[in-house]
């Protein structure tokens, strides 16, 4: 880290999905040189559209970036970009700050941390905690970092150009408030899901539905942005996981709560609810769907609602 | 007024705030003893409390509790003379809602539901009513309603208040307990709980539980609500993994409940 620089210009980023893409984006505006990698051809191909240069891999971003922002798959994928061949702490030397914002889990993220730091590398775990796509987009999503401090204010500058930053602490931080973030949102929803496919099936419409539970204390950013989108305009937002991804990220939460001697009963049940969406609906589909799941599985039964609903108190 | 419990004692005042002191009736005599304390004037009978109000607002524990103040002996509805407008604020399934004021009809009375939501008994309002949208059209019945304060939504057809109700009820429950686990996970791992809060407002898990917006009782009125729900799901043959029976007896579990609240307190605290 002796020339870990104080204003860092050149920005690698691995992993040019829905996320990193955008964001890449963003610090080309800013002007920025940056430079991208995916194991995806196609991705590299199309994010050199925007400006972010080709790399052949993380070594050679670890020797030549200030900063290496890492959105990867999984904690597989994060281990491979890290300790694989070609990877981060394959080449000679780590030259600045590497931060993981993928969705990973505390364990892997504070091992790679620390495999870094040891090759002389900074390292931030980090994680985007809500907005989705068309936040990363605007350059306005809520992001959360944690580990090496001074890192985190040499790298401030860079966040500014991706959205509001708070340093949550010791390293790993960030990584919990990812995996405890997701399984709020992944929970929420699919209690919405069930709960407005059940108003649904007892006759009631389901955009009035949702802007009257918006008015109360079941109201929820889950309510107002997936569900409120999907009655407005038929879809449940940009970029979503799926329900595949989101029965890893509840098998995360779950796996995390037990690691620290915590109940994980809403974890598990989540993580079995998104396995079954999953195998209903096709394990891409946007994780919000799960409300399509429950109202197909009502459809008789709304049905024979509506009959009774109708029929009641003649 | 007719009604048991801190919630209605709770609407009493409210009443009796903005009309002078309300007739009361509450079988059990518990409410007329407290009656005193809120300036409300006790009856000995449904009937007694029909002849003193134009409107009556009844906040009983289920359904068969409110038919039998309707229905039973010296119930509201067993008289004759001008009928008062009946609003109902108990809990139960919107059909047996519907039922009962059809029923309420043929004996020329008219009723209509509702369900406070997000109540605060040490407030002077509630925070959201749910209503039937045709009792915002009776003239009294409109004062009343604007008289219990908060946030009032029309929710259409009768019923459909009711409906809102367990479904809220449902979304509370699961919330807080989601929110209780959650929030375990970060005290644990050494998180502020207090700033982990603030981040996950900030974020797509931010719920309304987490906020003094939403002032909820958890624990047994939660456990009362999801059942309601798993039993609306089971008429309408709908399956529930959330919502099911199974997961409203362990939200009655005093660590769910606790936690429930402990998030709630801790939120309200922060704002």
């Amino acid at each position: 880290m002796t020339d870990a620089v104080a204003a860092p210009a050149r920005i690698g980023i691995i992993g040019l999905g829905s996320m990193g893409r955008p964001m890449g984006c963003n610090l080309v505006r800013r002007g920025y040189t940056v430079s991208g990698y995916d194991i995806s051809a196609a991705a590299l191909t199309a994010a050199a559209v925007d400006g972010i240069a080709p790399a052949t891999g993380p070594t050679v971003m670890a020797e030549q970036c200030d900063v290496v922002l890492i959105m990867v798959w999984d904690d597989q994928a994060l281990r491979n970009t890290v300790f694989g061949p070609g990877g981060l702490l394959e080449g000679d030397r780590i030259r600045g700050c590497a931060i993981d914002l993928s969705t990973t889990s505390v364990a892997v993220a504070r091992e790679v941390g620390q495999a870094i730091v040891a090759r002389g590398g900074a390292f931030l775990d980090g994680a985007v905690i809500g907005g989705g796509v068309a936040a990363v987009r605007a350059g306005k999503s809520p992001i959360v970092l944690a580990g090496d401090r001074a890192a985190y204010e040499r790298c401030l500058p860079v966040f500014a150009a991706l959205g509001t930053c708070d340093y949550v602490g010791a390293q790993g931080n960030a990584k919990a408030i990812k995996v405890i973030n997701n399984f709020l949102v992944g929970a929420v929803t699919a209690a919405n899901a069930e709960a407005l496919a059940l108003g649904s099936a007892m006759g009631l419409d389901l955009a009035e539905l949702v802007g009257w539970l918006r008015e109360g204390p079941g109201g929820s950013r889950v309510l107002d942005s997936y569900m409120g989108r999907y009655v407005e305009e038929g879809r449940y937002g940009e970029g979503l996981i799926g329900h595949r991804l989101m029965a890893k990220d509840m098998q995360l939460a779950a796996e995390f709560a037990e690691s620290l001697g915590l109940s994980s009963t809403f974890a598990r049940l989540g993580q079995q609810m998104y396995l079954t969406f999953a195998r209903a609906l096709g394990g891409d589909r946007p994780f919000p769907s799960a409300l399509e799941y429950f109202r197909h599985a009502s459809d008789a039964g709304s049905r024979a609602s509506r009959e009774t609903m109708r029929t009641a108190g003649r | 007024m007719i009604g048991t419990g801190a919630r209605a004692a709770a609407v009493a005042r409210l009443l009796t705030a903005k009309f002078g002191p309300v007739g009361i009736f509450d079988s059990s005599g518990d409410a007329r003893d407290g009656a005193a304390t809120t300036c409300a004037l006790p009856c000995r009978s449904p009937v007694e409390l029909r002849a003193r109000a134009d409107v009556v607002v009844t906040l009983l524990p289920d359904e068969p509790a409110l038919r039998a103040v309707l229905f039973g002996p010296a119930g509201l509805t067993q008289s004759t003379g001008s009928a008062p407008v009946i609003l109902d604020l108990s809990p139960m399934l919107p059909w047996n809602m519907k039922d009962i004021v059809a029923q309420c009809r043929q004996h020329g009375v008219a009723a209509f539901g509702g369900s406070i939501i997000n109540r605060s008994d040490d407030k002077a309002t509630m925070s959201t009513l749910y209503v039937d949208s045709a009792a915002l059209k009776i003239d009294g019945l409109q004062a009343v309603v604007r008289a219990l304060g908060g946030n009032v939504v029309p929710t259409g057809e009768t019923g459909n208040a009711k409906a809102l109700s367990l479904l809220t009820e449902l979304l509370v429950g699961v919330n807080c307990a989601v929110v209780r686990e959650a929030l375990a996970m970060g005290q644990r791992a050494g998180l502020d709980t207090a700033m982990l809060t603030g981040l996950l407002q900030k974020g797509s898990g931010a719920t309304a539980v987490m906020t003094a917006r939403a002032e909820v009782d958890a624990g047994a009125d939660l456990c009362k609500g999801l059942q309601r729900a798993a039993a609306a799901a089971l008429r309408v043959d709908h399956s529930l993994f959330f919502g099911s029976a199974g997961i409203a007896s362990l939200l009655a579990q005093p660590q769910f409940a606790s936690g429930a609240r402990g998030a709630h307190a801790h939120a309200a605290e922060r704002s």
